[in-house]
């Protein structure tokens, strides 16, 4: 994973140099071709960074698609007194383990208006993320939804990394070498 | 591309940013407790000043140099990294020093769980 990175940020460097224009958008340009080899030589490289960019793209998706109904959900709340909010805490147990991953489902749950993480507690012989979300009605389908929608994807994420390099060390083996 | 959609889309871009702050100052004023409140803030933070910094980066991307259009990408980029862990703290503070009655909460799944009570 980091290995290939490296060799396409070196690509990234040599198409400048054989071009003769050290600018900004010719590295990129590097970058990208050298994306382009790596993803043909390994599929999985090219398939991790597609993942990726697909969830950062939803992330923001998600963002903006919260931030309107929130707003629409404020505008509510102010103008009719009659309709009122239902906030609450629901503890989220956690399927991921690794720290920065945690991090990073915690702040895109703080990112998305409406909800908003707390606390990370350990409780009843597992990990528990409480999650503040500004309307609730269903309290288990709000848990489901958030393992669902980024829970599930940062999981696939991490297995398309892992498969990444377990292939580097299959290409590592004698046996590899030999076909 | 023509000068004059270009100025149409700063505008919009501008007042997105704008509408969505002003929501989010009304909903800052009337919501009942600090975590509703803290949502309403979390909405001026994502998508008002985004859509502003997007606005301030065409702009000036266009009239003096296309960098300062990157500059305002690594500004949104750099306030969405830092704004949750501030918020997150803000929050747990909040809960963590509270008076019972302080919150309207329909469900707490986390009173109970605290090992200080």
């Amino acid at each position: 994973m980091t290995r290939l990175l490296i060799i396409n940020l070196f690509i990234s460097l040599l198409w400048p140099t054989l071009n003769g224009d050290y600018s900004l958008g010719a590295l990129f340009t590097g970058f990208l071709l050298g994306f382009v080899v790596l993803a043909i030589v390994r599929r999985s490289y090219g398939k991790f960074f597609f993942y990726a960019t697909g969830f950062l793209l939803y992330v923001l998706f998600a963002i903006l698609q919260s931030n309107l109904k929130l707003a629409g959900l404020v505008l509510g709340t102010i103008f009719s007194p009659r309709k009122t909010l239902r906030p609450g805490i629901v503890a989220v147990p956690l399927t991921i383990t690794d720290p920065f991953e945690r991090t990073l489902l915690a702040s895109i749950i703080t990112l998305t208006p409406g909800t908003l993480s707390m606390d990370l507690h350990y409780r009843d012989g597992q990990d528990v993320l409480y999650v503040h979300s500004i309307d609730l009605h269903d309290v288990e389908a709000f848990r489901r939804d958030i393992k669902v929608n980024f829970e599930d994807r940062i999981l696939y994420l991490r297995q398309l990394q892992i498969d990444l390099n377990e292939g580097a060390l299959l290409q590592n083996t004698p046996e590899a070498a030999n076909e | 591309m023509n000068p004059l959609l270009i100025d149409y889309l700063i505008l919009g871009l501008a007042t997105v940013g704008v509408v969505f702050m002003l929501i989010s100052a009304l909903g800052i004023l009337r919501l009942p407790d600090v975590f509703t409140r803290m949502h309403a803030a979390g909405k001026a933070a994502t998508l008002g000043v985004s859509c502003l910094l997007l606005a301030a980066g065409i702009f000036f991307g266009i009239k003096d140099n296309i960098s300062e259009f990157w500059r305002m990408i690594a500004l949104i980029a750099l306030f969405f990294v830092t704004a949750p862990i501030a918020t997150t703290t803000m929050a747990r503070a909040a809960y963590r020093t509270a008076k019972p009655g302080d919150f309207t909460l329909v469900v707490d799944e986390m009173g109970d769980g605290l090992p200080d009570g």
